[in-house]
């Protein structure tokens, strides 16, 4: 279990490093565009196409990262209320809720790939970029979103079935859940502090 | 459909599903129970088209920047030096978040933006003196909305583009507001902390000397701002070109305080793509549950009741106002401002308004909307960035500054000729 | 008229077009119900009522979201393109010619639509002629060379390069401030389009280079019309062929009113007189035929590449011989 976790966890973050380096990438190219027109010397002008390709390859190639990370924000009010059982089944709830999302935009953006590859769809840039190779990447990222929603999710339910609340928080809870956590140990050092 | 759909949204945020999920649940559960049309089928190609958008191109960027300048730790220095001058201030560096993104508002034309760089660089403030998390945070994305008010704004240049008004007089009209926004929210963290101090954090000793001394560590961030701004107002690049060459500058200071390291720029880029993941689907979410409900009409009939009820000019925009105070709970201002826009104002200006004026209040309300419960986007952006305690702490950390939001609006529609006045000096 | 009773579901274009208010909206919601004894009823919204850009319309017409839909010709040039042949730069400023090349290619057109996309054309027609508005002085097509000058598209990129000028990448939310500022030197839309969004107030000089005619259609989903009876359909393709005249009546007035408006001559109908006017810059024969040398050279060689023999066969045979140039299938 742990092994099949933590690679999923590096490949995940890794995916969101390579996007994020995309659009630092990206950022470089229209500087340095920036920098030639006003000297004017320019004639290049793809950064702005690459940079939204970029950004999109970000966008979904960022999202597994997040869930391991527990970045998707969640209003959590009624949850924090709630007994540790009903708090542990909407976080798998909300886990789930992820991968069903993800399976809805994995569905719909192979459509846009399939079109555009019937198509044999271009960019109507200078580039002339076939629309393809981003959408492809942009698709794999929500693929591989679902597949890893799908797997916490799991892995969720198996720690619920065991009864195991604290280690569901630790993989669906919200932040705040950690702050509680964190409390519950100061506290409990405090105490054998004060017992010494 | 309205009741249903507010409930439906209750009840899935209640449950703790994640916001950008919840949206797009939202629209597919609307679309199945109450569209003829089989919107769903549109999600891969509003999902594209609403990722791959250029003018979203700057919200990781301004991340970027502000991570890198964390990472160097050129952002800790900028609020140390200015704590040795407002620290006396009750409410100290809350000050400094409302004007950092005074200054950032200069220079980005989004809001998410602002408020996403500023709530990365002043982050590891908030332990340090002592603050009202709460106040603080709500500081935070209190300054963020200035992003769409403060010239550059992509809300006014879509404004002047729906209606036929002049997009430098926009602008213009959009500074007197901006500044007296940003007083009032300093206002409101000054009165707050004088009532109950303990929220105003700590007092630091100073003394001239080391004010003094602090003030070479506001030339790294005056540098960045300067290549940021320098470059739109001389005509150099579009407000999406700056960023970029702010990251670039960034990164040069990074590499003269000896900060840039691989892994430096690895955990900056993480960071990054942590708060972007998130943003961007509740962005691919928002682009198709606003489709949902335009393509089914629902604006549309808000739009022509509105028309046919032959109000008088004040309850026309009493309904306005209403009206986005409503929309604002599902859609994003910006969408919002698209399907509205273009039926609203002609009834506004018919009623004797200026469109100009109008434009500004329309800018105002995309604002109040971007930080109200239950969706405001700069407060899932904050909350983001923030990553502990519960987004209830935002919502009610923002509080005091709707009240200024509620004010300004306030001035504006009973001073018309404050808003009028710097455009004035255009012609 | 007796024929069975249909309610369509029609996307239109966006709002702020003389096309959009002054020939769409009445035709759809006055004149079809109106000839059809009520018989056909149409629920019609712009782009902007739909929350959509434009570019993926065609895309969610062949889903079958709407029956029928307005879409720009060009922005399906990179699925097919052929789709761009009647918006070429620099080939013609002249409407009459331009209804020519469109209706010679129309077969062609329509056969590629249904191919590719699954959707019926119902008309072909103008938006108004692309201009380029200029805050530097141009007297000559000479003077472009050396300036910034946004462009959106492939073609546009290619004429304005092979003239000397720089291609600038701009998002068009962003284009009256960078034109302000000086990001961009010249930008390009219609006379009608430009004087209504007040480039006027970031620009002074208006350059009849033509760069397109910004083509629109509308299409239906070919599923959903098959399953309309043949009565129905023939009212229909009637009525939309009325429709089309109107849309080139219409582009032709909004082409002479946007110049109008922005140079403060004649009258100005469906704008905002430009303050302080605009200097209307026409262009010589010598440089109509230098624009057209560049095009022939930097844009049509390329997109002949693109397009195939078969494709640029049929062009020369129905548009090229209008305004009398030959692309060489290479
Ligand atoms: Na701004
Ligand atoms: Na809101």
């Amino acid at each position: 279990m742990g092994k099949i976790e933590s690679s999923i966890a590096t490949i995940s973050r890794w995916m969101a490093r390579i996007g994020g380096i995309g659009l630092l990438g990206s950022a470089v190219l229209i500087s340095i565009e920036v920098c030639l027109r006003s000297l004017g010397v320019g004639g290049l002008s793809v950064g702005a196409e690459l940079a939204s390709y970029a950004l999109a390859l970000g966008a979904t190639w960022s999202l597994a990262y997040v869930v391991f990370e527990r970045g998707h924000v969640r209003v959590d009010v009624v949850v924090m209320r709630l007994s540790p059982l009903w708090r542990s089944i909407l976080d798998i709830v909300a886990l789930a809720s992820l991968a069903g999302v993800g399976f809805a935009l994995s569905y719909g953006g192979l459509g846009v790939f399939e079109t555009s590859l019937r198509l044999d769809a271009h960019s109507n840039t200078t580039l002339g970029m076939p629309l393809v190779l981003p959408q492809g990447a942009w698709l794999f990222g929500l693929c591989w979103f679902t597949l890893v929603a799908f797997v916490r999710t799991l892995q969720a339910a198996t720690f619920l079935v065991r009864g195991d609340h604290s280690h569901i928080a630790r993989i669906a809870g919200t932040p705040s859940a950690d702050d509680e956590i964190e409390d519950v140990i100061h506290d409990t050092q405090g105490r054998m502090i004060g017992q010494e | 459909m309205i009741p249903v759909a507010l409930g439906l949204l209750f009840a899935l945020l209640a449950i703790g599903i994640p916001i950008g999920a919840m949206m797009l649940i939202l629209a597919l559960a609307l679309d199945f129970g109450f569209s003829p049309m089989p919107l769903y089928r549109a999600v891969g190609e509003l999902s594209w088209t609403s990722s791959s958008n250029y003018l979203l191109v700057c919200v990781p960027l301004f991340i970027l920047l502000g991570e890198i300048l964390l990472r160097a730790g050129i952002a800790e220095r900028l609020y140390q030096a200015i704590m040795q001058w407002i620290g006396w201030l009750p409410g100290g560096l809350m000050h400094a978040n409302i004007g950092a993104s005074m200054a950032f508002a200069a220079t980005s034309g989004s809001s998410v933006a602002t408020a996403a760089t500023i709530s990365v660089v002043a982050k590891p403030m908030i332990g340090r003196y002592g603050y009202s998390e709460r106040l603080f945070y709500g500081s935070v994305a209190a300054g963020g909305t200035l992003g769409i008010l403060v010239p550059p704004s992509i809300n006014l240049v879509l404004y002047g583009w729906l209606t036929s008004t002049s997009v430098p007089a926009l602008y213009m009209a959009g500074i007197l507001p901006g500044i007296v926004l940003a007083g009032l929210f300093s206002a409101s963290i000054l009165i707050i902390c004088l009532l109950r101090p303990s929220f105003g954090g700590y007092k630091i000793e100073t003394s001239w000397q080391s004010r003094i001394a602090s003030l070479p560590s506001l030339l790294p961030p005056l540098f960045i701002f300067a290549v940021i701004i320098g470059s739109i107002y001389l005509g150099i690049a579009t407000p999406t070109e700056s960023a970029s060459l702010g990251v670039l500058a960034a990164l040069v200071l990074a590499a003269l305080y000896r900060q840039l390291t691989l892994r430096m720029v690895m955990e900056a880029v993480d960071g990054t793509m942590r708060t972007t993941g998130m943003i961007m689907l509740i962005v691919m979410a928002a682009w198709f549950l606003n489709f949902v409900i335009s393509a089914m009409g629902l604006v549309a009939a808000i739009n022509s009741a509105i028309a046919s009820m032959g109000l008088s000019p004040l309850g026309l925009l009493l309904s306005i106002i209403a009206i986005y105070v409503v929309l604002g709970c599902f859609m994003d201002p910006l969408p919002m401002m698209i399907v509205t826009v273009p039926v609203l104002t002609p009834l506004v200006v018919a009623a004797g308004y200026d469109p100009i004026w109008f434009g500004i209040l329309i800018v105002m309300l995309c604002e109040t909307a971007l930080i109200t419960p239950p969706i405001g986007m700069i407060l899932f952006v904050v909350q983001g960035v923030r990553r502990r305690g519960s987004i209830t702490d935002l919502m009610i950390g923002v509080m005091p500054f709707l009240v200024s939001l509620i004010v300004i609006i306030a001035i504006v529609l009973l001073f018309p000729k404050a808003v009028l006045w710097l455009p004035s000096l255009l012609n | 008229q007796d024929i069975p009773s249909v309610n369509l579901k029609v996307s239109g274009g966006n709002r702020t077009q003389n096309q959009f208010r002054l020939v769409e909206v009445p035709f759809f919601t006055k004149q079809l119900p109106e000839a059809s004894d009520g018989a056909v009823t149409v629920n019609f919204s712009s782009l902007e009522d739909l929350g959509i850009q434009g570019p993926e319309v065609l895309r969610l017409l062949g889903m079958g979201m709407f029956d029928m839909s307005e879409g720009t010709l060009s922005y399906m040039a990179g699925e097919a393109p052929l789709f761009e042949s009647l918006d070429f730069p620099g080939l013609t400023s002249d409407i009459d010619q331009q209804r020519k090349m469109a209706e010679g290619l129309k077969p062609e057109i329509a056969k590629t639509m249904k191919a590719k996309f699954g959707v019926k054309l119902l008309s072909l027609a103008p938006i108004a002629l692309q201009v380029l508005y200029c805050n530097k002085p141009v007297s000559s097509l000479a003077d472009i060379k050396g300036l910034k000058v946004r462009t959106f598209n492939r073609g546009m990129a290619q004429l304005v390069e092979g003239l000397g000028a720089q291609s600038v990448n701009i998002p068009f939310a962003e284009v009256v401030p960078a034109m302000e500022r000086g990001v961009a030197d010249c930008a390009i839309t219609a006379t009608s389009a430009g004087n209504t969004a007040r480039w006027w107030e970031v620009s002074d000089h208006l350059v009849m280079l033509p760069m397109g005619w910004s083509m629109i259609f509308f299409g239906a989903n070919a599923d959903n019309w098959n399953k309309l009876p043949e009565k129905t359909q023939a009212f229909l393709e009637k009525q939309f062929s009325d429709m089309e005249d109107k849309q080139w009546a219409q582009a032709k007035a909004d082409v002479q009113d946007g110049i109008n408006c922005n140079t403060g001559k004649g009258t100005c109908k469906n704008g905002i007189e430009a303050k302080p006017a605009m200097k209307l810059v026409t262009l010589t024969s010598d440089e109509k035929d230098h624009a057209r040398e560049i095009l022939t050279k930097n844009v049509l060689s390329d997109w002949a590449k693109r397009c195939g023999s078969d494709c640029v066969s049929q062009w020369n045979e129905n548009a090229g011989k209008v305004v009398g140039v030959h692309v060489s299938d290479n």
